[in-house]
């Protein structure tokens, strides 16, 4: 009689072989059904330093004097990373990174996040940000 | 394809995987196991992938391994002490109840990121009673007795660990990322929080004098650093002053001193601190690449072989051949968990995932490790196989809290 532990470890083996070869036949993620609709970055108009341009972003956006912030401010008020503007579940929400001179949205200072309304404006040090919608590019 | 269908085809992994646990516990003594009990898990083992919201396709294979893994450890445990295995399968049994019960309750698993400092608070609690109430084992406090019941916190600590890493990463991860290595406040700033949860459990675990579980979290911690930020220099600085605690600990606790001394020379004292090593060793050497067969070889001679040796019964009876399909398995299971990580559209999910991951590779490499003596042993259970109540049912739990992650919701044909 064979011995039952090789039993075991073919039946072992063939499960594994079954795991690698067969479940992971199972091809790329699909793709979200409803991709067209869904936001994909956020609009900012930014005055700073005399000039108004405005740009369309990602779902998050790192705001500082850091070379790798994704919103670069030259100006010696705003920190290296300053703040962050990113899309969440039930919005776009501005949050201080615990800036030196802080975040005011509409005047008012950021204590922790804050939701932001459609031309809602802002301020950074001396730029100003307003924040002029969501929608759906690439 | 209908619901119904779909449902009996996620199951194939776990019949398949039933047939080999079965397989594998014909081998068991009879007269160990009650007969009806086999029956009633593998029924709990089949309803639990079968219980699942419809229209969402999971990764079957994962319940499936783990099924598979503990029957093999059952088959071990039951050679070498059937007493032990009769607590181990009504544990098993507990932890098929839990998963089962778990697979609906983390289905909404996102809303955990929402507590993070409940986790952290949850695991600096559990040290303070371990600190308070541990019973000491083997120069290690790492048990709390509850009347008959007696858990090891530590086992669920390190879920707490990662589901807390998970969700402060998921926040801070671009900050990090972008801060420059020698900007001192930065650093501060950002990875404060985590250095500072994470450091107390760190102190508490080397003051508990367990550094087996020290390292695997320490393990966790910055492969999850890692994979949320890419910097190397954090990987670099949490291994260096990991290394200067381990030296720090090693020269300042005789326990931990001896495990070292134990570690490099086994056979300086044979029958007196170096006894369970070189037992060991020999047990693995009389295994051979055939193994010596079930019930024929002598394992027993190993002190505490249910727990941290199990590896070196298992192959001392099943040799190198069984020892690599054992490492085959787990390996999957390994890669099977990265896998749902990369195929996740979030952060939370992804880093929860690559957690979970981290925690199972480190834990196996840390006590594989330790056994065949690659490195000092630190006692911590291999997942699934070695005996030990709270281990088992969280390992079972962390499948299936992987298993939810990975929901792929079936986009309906047109």
């Amino acid at each position: 009689m064979t011995d039952p532990r090789l039993v075991t470890l073919g039946l072992s083996c063939a499960f594994l072989a079954y795991v690698v070869l067969v479940r992971d036949r199972r091809g790329p993620p699909p793709a979200p059904a409803l991709e067209a609709t869904i936001p994909t970055g956020i609009e900012l108009t930014v005055f700073h330093a005399g000039a108004i341009k405005t740009y369309r972003f990602g779902r998050r956006i790192l705001v500082g004097r850091a070379p790798s912030a994704d919103l670069r401010l030259d100006d010696a008020r705003v920190s290296r990373l300053h703040a962050r503007i990113e899309m969440r579940d039930d919005g776009v929400y501005v949050e201080d990174l615990g800036s030196r001179n802080g975040t005011t949205v509409e005047g008012e200072p950021v204590g922790g996040s804050r939701l932001l309304a459609v031309d809602d404006e802002v301020t950074v040090g001396t730029a100003a940000l307003v924040f002029r919608g969501v929608g759906a590019w690439k | 394809m209908s619901p119904l269908l779909a449902r009996l085809r996620a199951c194939v992994p776990m019949v398949l995987a039933l047939v080999v646990a079965a397989a594998t516990l014909r081998l068991a003594p009879s007269g160990a196991l009650p007969v009806w009990l086999p029956f009633a898990l593998g029924a709990l083992a089949l309803a639990w992938p079968m219980i699942r919201p419809a229209g969402v396709t999971r990764d079957d294979t994962l319940p499936a391994l783990a099924i598979v893994l503990s029957a093999i450890g059952l088959a071990v445990v039951a050679r070498l002490e059937p007493s032990l295995a009769q607590r181990q399968l009504l544990w098993l049994a507990i932890s098929l109840m839990l998963a089962v019960a778990a697979g609906p309750a983390f289905e909404r698993f996102r809303v955990l990121a929402a507590y993070k400092y409940i986790w952290i608070l949850g695991s600096i609690v559990l040290f303070v009673a371990l600190a308070a109430f541990g019973q000491e084992v083997n120069g290690a406090r790492l048990w709390i007795r509850l009347g008959q019941l007696q858990f090891e916190p530590v086992e669920i600590i390190k879920l707490f660990v990662v589901l807390f890493m998970a969700s402060y990463l998921t926040e801070t991860a671009d900050v990090i990322a972008r801060t420059k290595p020698w900007s001192l406040r930065a650093n501060a700033k950002y990875l404060g929080p985590l250095f500072l949860g994470w450091g107390i459990s760190m102190g508490i675990l080397v003051f508990e004098r367990d550094l087996g579980m020290a390292t695997l979290l320490l393990g966790t911690f910055v492969a999850m650093l890692y994979v949320a930020t890419r910097r190397i220099d954090l990987v670099v600085g949490a291994s260096a002053v990991f290394g200067v605690a381990a030296l720090w600990a090693a020269t300042h606790y005789s326990y931990v001193e001896r495990r070292i001394a134990v570690w490099r020379d086994p056979f300086h004292d044979p029958l007196g601190a170096g006894y369970q090593a070189v037992q060991s060793l020999f047990s693995i050497a009389n295994g051979g690449l055939f193994g010596t067969g079930y019930g024929l070889g002598r394992p027993d001679y190993i002190p505490s072989v249910a727990t941290d040796y199990v590896y070196a019964a298992y192959g001392e009876e099943w040799g190198a051949l069984g020892s690599i399909v054992l490492l085959s398995i787990f390996l999957a299971l390994v890669l099977r968990a990265l896998r749902v990580a990369n195929r996740q559209p979030d952060l939370y999910a992804k880093l929860l995932a690559t957690g979970l991951a981290a925690v199972f590779g480190f834990q196996i490499v840390i006590i594989v490790g330790g056994v065949l003596r690659l490195f000092p042993l630190t006692g911590i259970t291999l997942p699934f196989v070695s005996y030990g109540g709270s281990s088992l049912v969280t390992n079972f739990l962390l499948v299936a809290l992987l298993w939810s992650i990975s929901s792929e919701r079936r986009i309906p044909a047109k």
